[in-house]
This record gives structure tokens, C-alpha cells and sequence, in this order.
């Protein structure tokens, strides 16, 4: 009986090593995100945003306000929530064994949204016409919260059903009855606003990475760290799961518990990007193909970071398109972030023909 | 292997009623009352007829399902009261499921069964490396090692998953119809690596199967699923012996014959042939007339039929003798119609020859 | 403008030249020399018009008088329209005279221009009862002492006007519809002579069951006048469903003189300070175009607007950077939507305490007038009355002026 020691548990296939990929990869996120902080609808000159590092003078009066208070908060809140949107849509194709599934299946999505429209369409109160009043918060943290609030709530709902429920499929299901259902609620809300309030929920629901500022910037970054590290540690379980259920269970995974970790992961991070931003789709669904793809390999201790970094670069880069940069408007970041994603996804899929088993098609 | 000496048997069940609970509380007894014990080292066969229970025993087994009552203890421990990772150091399972990891290799999947005993990362061990190989060498795969999953054919991955169920150390291996979806030589070949791996590595190996040429040759002990929902447990040969096969099997086209250890059709009796030859050709002429209908008198030492006036008319069957003929073997039909002189009639191949004698009627 | 100063002159002359008409025309039944002579009918309006309009300074309607007849045409219910509304009023008892039936018919009393499609209607005027979709005709015809014809209005719970929140909850204005969807069983059961509206674009017909049912539906396009006067002059086309035009004529030159005093006054002071308006949401912020209704109003106020060199006379959606970028040193923010408090700006975004017109405590929102739901008055009145508007952003950029003036629609924010 011969004792081969065969290569290791890396999983990449020939080509790049993955040490290498995963530099390029870095350095890619690193330009998109220099390019972010230099590019945007004010022209800055380029000397003033490399002075905001080395400490230097700027030329323009507004350029140290306008990369302080905007552009860096933007970036970062476009990394943050570019990883945490990957992450979340690993984690929930990964449990759901299903490539089509993303961060928002469980109807958290949805919740947001219905939170968001309780305050913005339906609150009648004192502070003025358009926007939020009647809560303590009021503003984009009352927004915020509210979106926090929804996305509980249905996470509740979701946690509550899955206890009783054996088949991850079953749940699946469920998460979406859940997302018809309360959006149905949200249109009744809608049918009953007044126009300028449902042109504010719309714009809501545009998404945006600009909102942010730097205190909630926090906020964010910390709920997004707590469902990293939730994710994290369920890397072995995941790695189990890629065999199905009853193979995990087999090799020791206490479903249920891991179950609940995951669920909980998920909501934390694209709960928490869509209360701040608003609901931004497909990064979730086509982050973790394009890591499958691009590291050729299913094995979840890679794609977790990877998928982090992809999340990172194509958010930046679709907020850098939804900028125009050089004009004065904007584009929604959400028709950005879908005119980018389905084109990957289509390709990655495409493309690789061992891949087109890799879900079983 | 030294003969195993006396020891407390690794899996025992007593008065186990296995089945569903259905809604409205009623429930679906599968089998009842069921007793055994198995030794460590044995290689088990658990045969029985489609859908009689062999995959709901397995389950309950391995403990992924709950019995209806009774228990299952392995090692000394009721199963059922083990958390999820005691219970994957002791047994190990193979599965009908169907699964697409997707993207990993060889290597990733079978260190898969080290979860029990690798850490909240899953990093392994230079043990756990080292078991990996040993169990990758045991089911004779090594060169596959970095091949990843999509590239092997259907043989090469259920030994794959044979190979993760070994690198899980458990004493206990539970196979649910492990050849079912293999060719012809894959499934031989797969048999072959389970007795192995019994014989060399000690451990339980229960799997079903439908072969039962292979349960008959090679099992130590057999679970026999009868009619009645019930098992009968015992060597091979006392289970023939005991007319429990015959029994297990009834049907009105098949029979189990005891005498040779097969199912042969009931097909309706057609006559009676003498055959006279050697060896093989002996052997496969019996096959194909037997295979025709008819029932062979072994008696070789009977004259043919001869033209002597002394001979009792009809009385002798037609003589089929087959001899060695150039590169071939020819067969001589010697038939005495009634009252009528012997024919004699030659042929060069045994499609002749049954062609020939059909035609009789 | 000469034509305001010399509007009450006028009247007196355009009252004799109806009462020619009147002569002219030889009906019978129109002999009584004045019109409120007349019992009136139904309503307690005059059952003939009681004076001409002519229209100086809306762009959106014309008017064209025949022998007892009238036609009003809505040219522009919406920006760069290819439909014309088209309405020839008769006098309810009145026989439709033929010309008028033919106007209704073909509308060609008017050169057709080129592609563009023209709806006509005949309408009996006065009416006596209407449905309102839009809180800003309230005023005319609260004003014009008409509101007794008030039956139906969308989404009363906008309305700020006390008269009329005190008729919505006596059940004698019914809320017919809830901001999407309209309550059209409700609109004609009450079946009201005619419905106010505003159309927003040609796709679609909103009130097709309505018009289907031979309720007239009149579009109005107020809302898109590109001058404050502008939109307050359609208080003479609500006057002409009602006879009323006399009062229109006195109250509109009444608003505009008033407007061109303010307006003299603002230019005379030395000072422009700079202003910008409205507020960010999710990263967006949409300002009013160089020459649009607002940014008038800041320079008939004797403000200059950051944004004046702009040539769009709608909406300009800008990031917040690029505003930042260009107001940040900026006097004077304006309604900056829904906060009553600069704290709860700060709330909103911790970045305004970055404007120089936020930390200088010179933030004015027009939400002083606000009813218990949200309804804001500034939207509902003040469009009727820019001299009011004027008055208070005067007060804002000039406050040495209008000393004695009290803030009506707007409030500073502290």
C-alpha cells in the first residue's frame, strides 16, 4: 500500500496558482476603489486625492469635504456591502443547493421593503409631508431601522417555520410565499400613497451606496463583521453541505444549529446593506459564480474570501458606472448592478462545461 | 486475517420496529421486531425485494431516521442518544443520494469524512492528512487524488464516497445499494474493494444489494427481509438451507433454486433430455437446455438409442452429447421419434441445436 | 406690466362689451341688462358671464368669445403636449347655438395646428357641482365663493383649507380617491357637472369610465405654467365654469399688482444673497431648473440661484456631491422637505452642518401651514397667491424690507 501525499487541498486547477489570482485580485480592488475616490460628478484634481493620504494641500477649496464626506464613506460603504451581498448569496446558494438562490430568497428582501414603506408611504404624522415622521429616528436612520425592523421580523417568521420544517427545500418555498406576500402588503401601501411619496419609496428602491454617513457608516460595518464571522465559522459545515443534508449530518454537522447560524449570517448581512441601501440585487446571486468560475473550485474556505473580494470590485465598479462620472446624474445603482451581473453570470455558466454539471443541470 | 476472537458484538438491535410517522398520527410500519447482532469485521448483506424495507433499515441504522421502536446500539451506546459528531465517529454512511458538489477534488471530498475530528476550520491534521491518503490507497484511487469531482465516471466517484466513509474511522460502514447506478465490471469491482476493506481494515460493512450471486459468495452474514415484515439474520448458506430464500423470494415466475443458489424461471416444463459430454461444453449445453425447458438426466452412461430391437421403445429421452470438433464443438441429436427408427442430427452451434429442438414442440 | 396695472380699468369696459353681446345675440331670455340680476341658477351663480377674461400671463390656456358662447382651450396640460383640451361653455337653459354645437363637433373654430389633436367638449356652465383632483383649485374657487359646488375631492386628507376640511367632514366633500386609484363608482353616483384634473401625460387615459359616463372631464394645466402669475391667472378659467369672472379679474389684479410692487421692491436692494433648495435622498438631490417656477420666484425676490445660468425649466437630478460642491457657501437653503428642525436634518445626514446657510441658522421651509396629516398649504394656496410667496422669500433675502410682514407659508427653521 503505497502512502502518496498528493497535492494538498487546494482545488485550483491548472494555470494560475491561486496565491497569484487572489493578488490580482487585491490589486483590483485597490484600483477600483483609488478610481472611486478620484472619479465622481464634481472634477477634483488628482493631486487633491492623492493628498488626502500624504497629507498634502488641495488645489480646489472643496476637495478634502467632498472625499471626506462623500467619496470615502461611499467607497467603503460599496466594499462593505459588495462583500457582505457576496457572502450572503454563498452562503444561501451553498444551504439551499440551489444556484439561482441569493441573500434575499427568505423574503428578508421583501421585509425591508415593507418596513421602509410603513414609515415612508404610510406614516401620516407631524413632521411634514414627504418623508419620515412619527418615529423618535427620523430621517435615514429612522429609515434605516425601519428596513431592519421589516427584515427581523420576516428573519422571525422564517426562523420560527424552520424548526418544524425537515427539507431545506420546503423552506425555500416558504421564504418565497413569504416575499409574494409581503410584497403584496407594500403594494397595498403603495395603491394608498400619494405621489411624491411613492416617488420616494421608488428612489428607495433605486439603491444607493451614497447615502451613508460616516455614523452609520459604523453601524453597518459592525453588523457586516458579525455576519462575516458567522459565515466564517461555518465554513466546515458548509464544505459538508455541498454533499447534501443527510451526507452533513452523516459527518458529524448538527443541522439544525448550523441551519439557524447560517439564516442568521445571511440576514445580518444583506439585512443590514439593504436597510442602509436600499435593496441591491444580483451582486448576491453572481458574486459567488464568478468566484466558482474564476478559482475553479466549489470548496468554501476559498470561496469565502474570494467571493468577499469579487463582492468588493464589482460593487465599486457599479457604483463607479451609476456615478457617470463627468456628468452631473446618476443612474440606479440596482439597474447598474443587474446590467452587470446577468451578463457574468450568463457567460460563467456558459463557458464552462464542467461547470454546467457542477449544480446537477 | 486471524480469525476474530470472541468479542461483544459492535451493532445490536433488539425488538426494532422500523417505519414512517405519517400526519394525523398514524403510522407506517416498514419491518417489526427485529433482532440482530453483528460482529466487528463482518461483511453484511441486507437483500430483500424492492421497496420491502432495505433503505428505511439502513436509515434507522445509521440512525438518521428514528425507529418506531426498540433501539440500535453501536459500540455499546444507543445511537440515538449520541450528538451528531459522537455518532459520526462510530458510524459512517454511503448513499442513493444524488449530489453535484460542483467544483472539488478528489482529495477535498474524501478529507470531507475527517470532519469528526478536525477543528472549527476543518483544517487537517498531518493525522488527518495522513488518513486521507491511507483511505484514498485502500480503495485503490490515489492517482485521483487532484482530479476534480465532474471529471470521474460514475465508478470512480462512488469510490470516492466509499473512500470518504473510510477516512471517517468509524467502525461501522453503511452502504445503501452502493452498485445500484454502476456497470457491470464497476460493480464488481466496487464489491470487491468493500470485502477488502473488511477483511484488511476490521471494520462492519452492512450494505444492501440486489446481487445476490455476491451476498451468497462472499457475505459473512445476511439480513433477509421476508413478506412478512419481518428479518431473518444468518450465514448465507443456513438462510438457503433454512428455505428462507425460497420463501423470501416467491413468485409466480420465479423460483429459488436451492441446489445451485439461483432464480430460475418457472418456465413450463417441456422434457426431458439425456446429455453426455465433459467440462465445459458439458456445462453450457446443460445452461442452454435447461434455459429452453427442459430437465436434463445427468445420466451419461445411458446408451443412446440404438437400433437394437431389444431397446425399450420410448422410454429413453433424446441424447444431446456434445464433443470437440477442430476449433469448436459439435453437438449430435440422437431422437427416436415413436416407433419410428433413431434420428440422428448434427449441429455446430448450440442456437442450432436449441433452434433444432423447439422445433420439436 | 402694463396689462396688470390697467386691468381695473378694463373691467368696467369688458363688462359693457358682454352686455353688447348679450344684446346682440337676441336671445331672448338674456335680456336683463346685468347678469346678477338674474336668479341665479342652482349654485348662486350668474347665469351669464359676468365679465371677459383675457389672459396675460398663463401660456397654458386661451379664451375666445363668440355669440353666446365661449370656448377655452387648455394647450398646455402637460409639458411638450400634443393634445389640446378644448371647452365650449353654453349657458345652462340656454339652446346650443349652432356654431357652438359645430365648435364642439369639429373644433375647427380655430386653425388646427399640426399634429396635434384636439378634444372638445361642450360643457353647461354654471356648474353646480364638481369633483376636484388637485388641492390647488380649491382656492379659486373658495375664492370665487363657489365652494358650495364642491362635492368630491381626491385624497381629502391633503386638504389644508379649514372651510373645506369642515365640508369633508360634514360628509358634503367625499373623498373619491385614495392617490392611485380612483373611486369611480363613488364620482358618479355623485355626478358631479363637471371634474377638475390634471393630466400628467398623454399615455393612458385616466378618466376613461368617467368620460364614458358623461361626466365632463376638464384638464387643466395649471401645474405647468413656467411663471408664478402664470399659474395664478387660471383662477380666470375656473371663473369661466362659474360666471365668475368678474371676481377673477379683481382678485388676479389684485395678486398681481401686488406681485410687480414686491417684485420692484426686491429689485431696488443692493444684496443678492444665494440660495438653493430641497434636499438629498439616498445620495440624489433634485433642483429646480435655471428658469423654472421656483428659481423665478428667487429672482423676482432679488435672490441669485446657484443654479440661474441653467436653462431647464424642470428638474435638474443632481448628486449630492456635485450640489455640495456648488452650495456648500451658499446664503440661504430652502425647503429643504420634510424636517422642522435642524436637528432633524442632522439626523437626516450629519453632512448639512457642512452648509454655510445651515450653520448660519438660515434654513426656511415652507411647511409653516401644516394640517394634522401632512398636508401642506404652501402646495395647496399658494399657487393662487405668489404674492404671498413673495412676500415671505422677500422676507427671507431682504429682511430689511418687509419688516412688518409675517411669514405665511414659511418658517425659519432653528
Amino acid at each position: 500500500m503505497s502512502s502518496t501525499i498528493t497535492s494538498g487541498s487546494s482545488d485550483s486547477g491548472p494555470g494560475v496558482r491561486p496565491a497569484l489570482r487572489y493578488l490580482l485580485l487585491c490589486l483590483f480592488v485597490l484600483a477600483a476603489f483609488a478610481a472611486s475616490l478620484a472619479l465622481g460628478s464634481v472634477r477634483l484634481p488628482l493631486h487633491d486625492v492623492a493628498a488626502l493620504f500624504t497629507g498634502g494641500r488641495m488645489q480646489h477649496g472643496s476637495s478634502r469635504a467632498i472625499l471626506l464626506l462623500f467619496r470615502l464613506p461611499k467607497a467603503l460603504t460599496a466594499m462593505t456591502a459588495g462583500a457582505a451581498l457576496g457572502l450572503a448569496g454563498l452562503v444561501m446558494q451553498t444551504l439551499f443547493r440551489n444556484p439561482l438562490a441569493g441573500p434575499f430568497i427568505l423574503g428578508i428582501n421583501s421585509g425591508a421593503s415593507l418596513g421602509v414603506a410603513l414609515v415612508v408611504l404610510a406614516s401620516g404624522g407631524s413632521a411634514g409631508g414627504v418623508l419620515v415622521a412619527g418615529l423618535a429616528l427620523s430621517g435615514n436612520l429612522g429609515v434605516a431601522a425601519a428596513a431592519s425592523a421589516g427584515s427581523a421580523a420576516v428573519l422571525l417568521l422564517v426562523l420560527a417555520v424552520s424548526r418544524r420544517v425537515q427539507s431545506v427545500m420546503t423552506l425555500l418555498i416558504l421564504g418565497l410565499l413569504f416575499s409574494y406576500g409581503v410584497d403584496a402588503l407594500t403594494t397595498i401601501l403603495i395603491n394608498f400613497s400619494a405621489a411624491e411619496r411613492i416617488q420616494t419609496y421608488i428612489s428607495w428602491t433605486f439603491g444607493s451606496f451614497g447615502g451613508v454617513s460616516w455614523p452609520q457608516y459604523w453601524v453597518l460595518l459592525a453588523a457586516i463583521l458579525a455576519g462575516t464571522a458567522l459565515t466564517v465559522i461555518s465554513i466546515k459545515p458548509l464544505n459538508a453541505l455541498l454533499l447534501g443534508e443527510h451526507y452533513a449530518v452523516s459527518m458529524g454537522v448538527s443541522l439544525r444549529p448550523a441551519r439557524l447560524i447560517l439564516i442568521l449570517a445571511s440576514a445580518l448581512l444583506a439585512g443590514t446593506v439593504t436597510a442602509f441601501c436600499g435593496p441591491i440585487g444580483f451582486l448576491g446571486i453572481a458574486m459567488p459564480h464568478l468566484a466558482r468560475a474564476l478559482f475553479r473550485t466549489s470548496d468554501h474556505r476559498t470561496l469565502v474570501p474570494s467571493t468577499a473580494l469579487l463582492g468588493m470590485l464589482v460593487a465599486l465598479v457599479a457604483d463607479l458606472i451609476a456615478q457617470v462620472p463627468g456628468s452631473d446624474t446618476i443612474l440606479p445603482l440596482n439597474a447598474v448592478t443587474s446590467l452587470i451581473g446577468a451578463p457574468v453570470v450568463g457567460w460563467v455558466i456558459l463557458r464552462r462545461r464542467e461547470f454546467r454539471g457542477a449544480f446537477g443541470s | 486475517m486471524s480469525p476474530e476472537t470472541i468479542q461483544s458484538p459492535l451493532l445490536t438491535a433488539r425488538g426494532l420496529t422500523v417505519g414512517y410517522h405519517l400526519s394525523g398520527g398514524r403510522t407506517r410500519v416498514v419491518l417489526s421486531n427485529i433482532e440482530i447482532e453483528l460482529n466487528r469485521g463482518e461483511v453484511v448483506c441486507l437483500v430483500g425485494a424492492n421497496g420491502a424495507g432495505k433503505s428505511t433499515l439502513l436509515r434507522t441504522l445509521a440512525a438518521m431516521q428514528h425507529p418506531l421502536s426498540g433501539r440500535v446500539e453501536v459500540a455499546g451506546a444507543d445511537i440515538a442518544l449520541l450528538s451528531p459528531k459522537e455518532r459520526a465517529r462510530v458510524v459512517s454512511v454511503v448513499l442513493t443520494d444524488r449530489f453535484d458538489p460542483g467544483y472539488i477534488t478528489v482529495f477535498t471530498l474524501v478529507s470531507l469524512g475527517r470532519n469528526p475530528y478536525t477543528n472549527w476550520a476543518g483544517s487537517l491534521a498531518q493525522e488527518d492528512r495522513l488518513q486521507v491518503d491511507r483511505s484514498l490507497a485502500q480503495v485503490g484511487i490515489e492517482e485521483l487524488a487532484s482530479r476534480s469531482l465532474p471529471q470521474l465516471s460514475d465508478g470512480e466517484r462512488q469510490k470516492a464516497m466509499i473512500a470518504r466513509a473510510l477516512a471517517q474511522e468509524t467502525p461501522l460502514i453503511i452502504l445503501d445499494e452502493p452498485t445500484a447506478f454502476l456497470d457491470v465490471t464497476a460493480r464488481a469491482d466496487i464489491m470487491q474493494v468493500l470485502l477488502d476493506l473488511s477483511r484488511q481494515t476490521g471494520k462492519t460493512v452492512i450494505l444492501s444489494t440486489h446481487d445476490l450471486e455476491f451476498a451468497l459468495r462472499s457475505a459473512d452474514r445476511m439480513m433477509l427481509i421476508m413478506p412478512n415484515g419481518t428479518l431473518k439474520t444468518g450465514a448465507p448458506e443456513d438462510l438457503v438451507l433454512q428455505g428462507s430464500f425460497s420463501e423470501a423470494f416467491r413468485s409466480p415466475n420465479v423460483e429459488f433454486d436451492q441446489n445451485r443458489a439461483q432464480f430460475v424461471l418457472k418456465r413450463g416444463m417441456r422434457g426431458k433430455l439425456r446429455v453426455r459430454g465433459e467440462g465445459r461444453a458439458l456445462t453450457w449445453t446443460v445452461h442452454a437446455l435447461e434455459r429452453i425447458g427442459y430437465t436434463i438426466s445427468s445420466d451419461d452412461s445411458a446408451a443412446a438409442p440404438s437400433d437394437s430391437a431389444s431397446a425399450p421403445i420410448d422410454s429413453a429421452p433424446p441424447l444431446v452429447s456434445v464433443e470437440s470438433a477442430g476449433d469448436g464443438y459439435r453437438w449430435e441429436l440422437a431422437v427416436r421419434r415413436s416407433g419410428g427408427p433413431v434420428e440422428h442430427s448434427v449441429y455446430d452451434s448450440i442456437h442450432a441445436l436449441a433452434d433444432a429442438i423447439r422445433g420439436f414442440g | 406690466m402694463v396689462g396688470a396695472r390697467a386691468k381695473p380699468a378694463l373691467l368696467p369696459a369688458l363688462f359693457l362689451l358682454a352686455q353688447l353681446q348679450l344684446f346682440a345675440s337676441g336671445n331672448a331670455e338674456q335680456a336683463p341688462a346685468f347678469a346678477q340680476d338674474r336668479a341665479p341658477v342652482g349654485g348662486g351663480a350668474p347665469s351669464a358671464p359676468t365679465a371677459r377674461v383675457s389672459v396675460q400671463y398663463a401660456k397654458g390656456f386661451t379664451v375666445r368669445y363668440f355669440p353666446n358662447y365661449t370656448v377655452v382651450t387648455v394647450t398646455r396640460p402637460w409639458p411638450g403636449a400634443r393634445t389640446w383640451y378644448r371647452y365650449v361653455l353654453v349657458e345652462r337653459g340656454a339652446p346650443v347655438p349652432v356654431a357652438a354645437a359645430a365648435a364642439a363637433d369639429t373644433g375647427t373654430n380655430e386653425p388646427a395646428h399640426k399634429g396635434v389633436s384636439i378634444r372638445t367638449e361642450l360643457i353647461r356652465v354654471p356648474i353646480r357641482s364638481v369633483v376636484t383632483m388637485s388641492t390647488t383649485f380649491l382656492t379659486p374657487i373658495q375664492e370665487l365663493g363657489e365652494l358650495a359646488t364642491l362635492r368630491g375631492h381626491d385624497q381629502t386628507r391633503w386638504i389644508y383649507s379649514p372651510q373645506v376640511r369642515k365640508l369633508v367632514s360634514e360628509g358634503k366633500v367625499r373623498n373619491v380617491g385614495n392617490g392611485s386609484t380612483l373611486n369611480t363608482e363613488l364620482i358618479l353616483a355623485l355626478k358631479p357637472d363637471a371634474m377638475f384634473v390634471n393630466e400628467y401625460s398623454g399615455e393612458g387615459d385616466n378618466y376613461a369610465t368617467v368620460r364614458r359616463a358623461k361626466v365632463p372631464v376638464v384638464v387643466l394645466g395649471d401645474w405647468d405654467e413656467e411663471t408664478p402669475l402664470g399659474t395664478a391667472e387660471w383662477i380666470k378659467f375656473i371663473s369661466l365654469f362659474y360666471n365668475r369672472e368678474r371676481e377673477a379679474n379683481s382678485i388676479f389684479n389684485r395678486i398681481a399688482t401686488e406681485y410687480q410692487d414686491l417684485k420692484a421692491r426686491a429689485a431696488e436692494t443692493q444684496s443678492r444673497p444665494t440660495v438653493f433648495s430641497n434636499a438629498p435622498y439616498q445620495g440624489q438631490w433634485t433642483v429646480p431648473g435655471g428658469r423654472s417656477y421656483a428659481a423665478q420666484l428667487f429672482s423676482d425676490a432679488g435672490a441669485r440661484y446657484i443654479w440661474a445660468n441653467n436653462d431647464s425649466t424642470g428638474n435638474l437630478f443632481l448628486d449630492f456631491e456635485s450640489v455640495f460642491n456648488r452650495a456648500r457657501s451658499a446664503d440661504i437653503w430652502l425647503n429643504p422637505g420634510t424636517w422642522s428642525s435642524l436637528e432633524e436634518g442632522l439626523r437626516f445626514d450629519p453632512r448639512f452642518a457642512d452648509f454655510k446657510a445651515f450653520r448660519d441658522d438660515e434654513v426656511f421651509n415652507d411647511n409653516a401651514r401644516e394640517n394634522q396629516f401632512g398636508g401642506i398649504d404652501y402646495y395647496e394656496s399658494g399657487p393662487s397667491h405668489p404674492e404671498r410667496v413673495l412676500a415671505d422669500l422677500i422676507k427671507i433675502f431682504h429682511p430689511e424690507i418687509l419688516k412688518n410682514h409675517e411669514f405665511y407659508y414659511y418658517q425659519r427653521l432653528k
